[in-house]
């Protein structure tokens, strides 16, 4: 493995650059491992992989490093060569005129700080109190043996206790403080201690609790699907009104560009809405303009296609899916400078010249960023009408838009679909969904409820 | 100059497309267009580098036998079925190889994982949304609302239900939601100003 200098991640060995953040990285280097030829990072003194000890034979062999053979040839020069003071550079000899300001000549200012030896001056009356406080520090032992022999003060050779060694690998003499390292060895080889016993006996419990639960939903979710119906007396929200309006609003012949801005995952919810949209815009004998700024929207704007025009023989096909347009908020922004380019190759590009002569722009977001782009790159500077169908996640992030007037209507969820298919008068698939997804909301709010009440017996029951 | 060459040519891009945003000039308007086509092409393209970085990626621990190497197997599989069948194919992304694997694969499986939540909500709305003091109270009389509101048989349950959830979600939920916009595009608009000055370097890192 390679270290990177700069972040710090593992790279593999052989890399020249940060797998991570891209900084190139230095030849590599480390220990190798005289048992199993791994080569190690800088710093560690065993084998990563089959943790071999990697110190050096000769420090493993008594901690006695090798002296030196002889002297580098460097070295021999310097000291031979005699030392000489370096120039004096002309016109530094003059006495600055601060200095002659002073009142002492530059070089009587230099010998007296020379004559200066610490210990010839009066001592100071506070060092002096502190005479006899002090205690004497002891003299180290000198070194009797190694590099530094004679010398007083070095430090210790001391046990390495963060990283512990077989005691097998490491060789003798026995270091002091290995028996503490065994044992802390010990310490931490033990397993883990036992989570706490109540926690243990309530996890089955927890288990079947959610089971339950799950099972529960299920139910409520498969009976509201046996009894479902297309007759619920929906109450009508305004921002759906205000949606249905704008489109009925559309004259015939008018160009609606549908944006399909979601995936397979919030298809169940934006789908049935693209069905009554789609449904509603053929009745108007509007043109259509499909693209979609994800990848998976171009084929979900396909099926919904497929599906809403086998049911309306008298429209003409008046419609086209450009794709999938790449970019994110720039993709947004490239329909709207060259939509006419792009429409151009096709019939309908005779109608349709740029953003101008679009009345209508729809979008269909799974997420709060799809709508924003739309809203943020071509509602705002180009002042275009927008509606948006969004799943009902989006709705709080859509909200402000709508009621700012940015967006002239909103479709909230499997809701605003079931809705707008009654207002269409043509039920479908959304409002025969309602009662599994009522069922739904109501044992979740069960849920809730049972939760609060549990909670409270259990706080009366630690009062008591 | 590697540093700097790639600063100064963000920068110009950006201001250009900046200044084309509020001004009404034909030159202008013409060379950020084209910059704005440049970027499409280019993000076009860097699919294309990230479809070889998964398939690297996935192939090298296929090799090195690492953990899950079996599932990289599998995606590899689908990711050269779906590339041949677009690929051999004048339909492209509606060959009907494509759009059996989209279908029968992609849409179930992700609407699956999707609808899983419900069952996640449930769990968590029996442990997590407990009346602990007053602002948790707030929280959870107003899920309550939402929830049984959004229902279409709220109004059985008490008929100013579905009012009062047509007012918790447009006025105290998009007072906070109004908030959030705000804070975002203020850290979207210190943002760009960074990277126009080059403060932040992005593009280089």
């Amino acid at each position: 493995m390679l270290y990177c200098p700069h972040c710090g991640t593992s790279n593999r060995e052989g890399s020249r650059f940060c797998n991570n953040c891209g900084e190139p990285l230095p030849p590599s280097s480390g220990q190798k491992c005289s048992r199993c030829g791994h080569l190690n990072p800088p710093g560690v003194f065993s084998c990563v992989r089959c943790k071999a000890s990697l110190l050096a034979p000769s420090i493993d062999e008594g901690l006695r490093p090798e002296e030196p053979s002889e002297e580098p040839e460097w070295l021999q020069g310097l000291e031979e060569a005699p030392w000489e003071p370096e120039e004096v550079l002309e016109g530094v000899e003059e006495e600055p005129e601060w200095l002659r300001e002073l009142g002492a000549p530059a070089d009587e200012v230099r010998v007296v700080a020379e004559e200066e030896v610490p210990g010839e001056e009066e001592t100071a009356p506070w060092l002096e109190a502190l005479e006899g406080l002090v205690e004497e520090i002891p003299l180290e032992p000198r070194e009797k043996e190694g590099l530094l022999v004679e010398i007083t003060g070095a430090l210790r050779v001391e046990p390495i206790f963060a990283i512990p060694h077989r005691l097998g690998e490491v060789a003798s003499p026995p270091l002091a403080g290995a028996d503490q390292a065994a044992r802390f060895e010990g310490v931490v080889g033990q397993p883990l201690a036992p989570v706490a016993t109540e926690e243990r006996a309530r996890a089955p419990m927890t288990k079947v609790i959610s089971w339950l639960f799950y099972l529960i939903l299920a139910a409520a979710v498969v009976v509201g699907i046996l009894l479902a119906g297309e007759n619920i007396n929906l109450p009508l929200t305004q921002a759906t009104a205000d949606f249905y309006e704008t489109i009925e609003s559309l004259q015939e012949g008018s160009v609606a560009l549908l944006s399909h801005d979601y995936d397979p995952g919030t298809a169940a919810e934006i789908t049935p809405q693209v069905s009554a949209i789609l449904d509603h815009l053929m009745r108007r004998g509007a043109k259509i303009v499909n693209l979609s700024l994800t990848p998976e929207g171009q084929a979900l704007a396909d099926r919904a296609l497929e599906s809403v025009v086998s049911d309306h023989d008298g429209y003409i096909q008046d419609y086209i899916n450009l794709g999938y347009v790449a970019g994110n908020e720039v993709g947004a922004r490239f329909i709207a400078e060259g939509l006419g380019p792009r429409l151009s190759p096709y019939p309908l590009g005779a109608a349709v010249r740029g953003l101008e002569d679009v009345d209508l722009i729809i979008v269909l977001a799974g997420s709060q960023e799809l709508l924003r782009r739309w809203v943020e790159q071509v509602q705002a500077p180009y002042k275009v009408a927008m509606v948006a169908g969004v799943s009902a996640q989006v709705d709080p992030a859509a909200r402000p838009y709508y009621r700012s007037g940015q967006l002239e209507g909103l479709l909230s969820g499997l809701v605003g679909a079931a809705e707008y298919e009654r207002l269409n008068q043509h039920p479908g698939v959304a409002l025969s969904r309602m009662l599994p997804q009522a069922a739904a909301h109501l044992v979740i709010a069960l849920f809730i409820l049972l939760g609060n009440f549990a909670y409270l017996v259990e706080r009366l029951g630690g009062r008591g | 100059m590697k540093r700097v060459l790639p600063a100064a040519i963000a920068m110009a891009a950006g201001f250009l497309v900046l200044v084309d945003f509020f001004f009404d000039n034909f030159y202008l308007n013409a060379l950020g267009v084209t910059l704005i086509n440049w970027v499409v092409i280019i993000a076009a393209f860097a699919l294309i580098l990230g479809f070889l970085n998964v398939l690297s990626f996935h192939l090298r621990k296929i090799i090195q036998r690492q953990e899950g190497w079996l599932y990289s197997i599998a995606l590899l599989m689908v990711a050269g079925t779906v590339l041949f069948g677009g690929l051999t194919s004048v339909q492209g992304y509606r060959a009907p190889l494509v759009r059996t694997v989209f279908d029968y694969v992609q849409t179930p499986l992700q609407a699956s994982i999707f609808s899983l939540l419900a069952f996640y909500i449930a769990s968590a709305g029996y442990r997590a949304l407990r009346v602990r003091n007053f602002e948790s109270f707030l929280l959870v009389v107003a899920c309550l609302v939402v929830l049984v509101g959004q229902a279409p048989l709220a109004r059985y349950v008490w008929e100013q239900l579905p009012a009062l959830k047509d007012w918790v979600l447009g006025v105290p939920s998009t007072a906070g939601a109004r908030g959030i916009l705000i804070g975002v595009a203020l850290g979207s608009l210190a943002t760009g100003v960074r990277v126009l000055v080059g403060f932040d370097r992005p593009y280089s890192e």
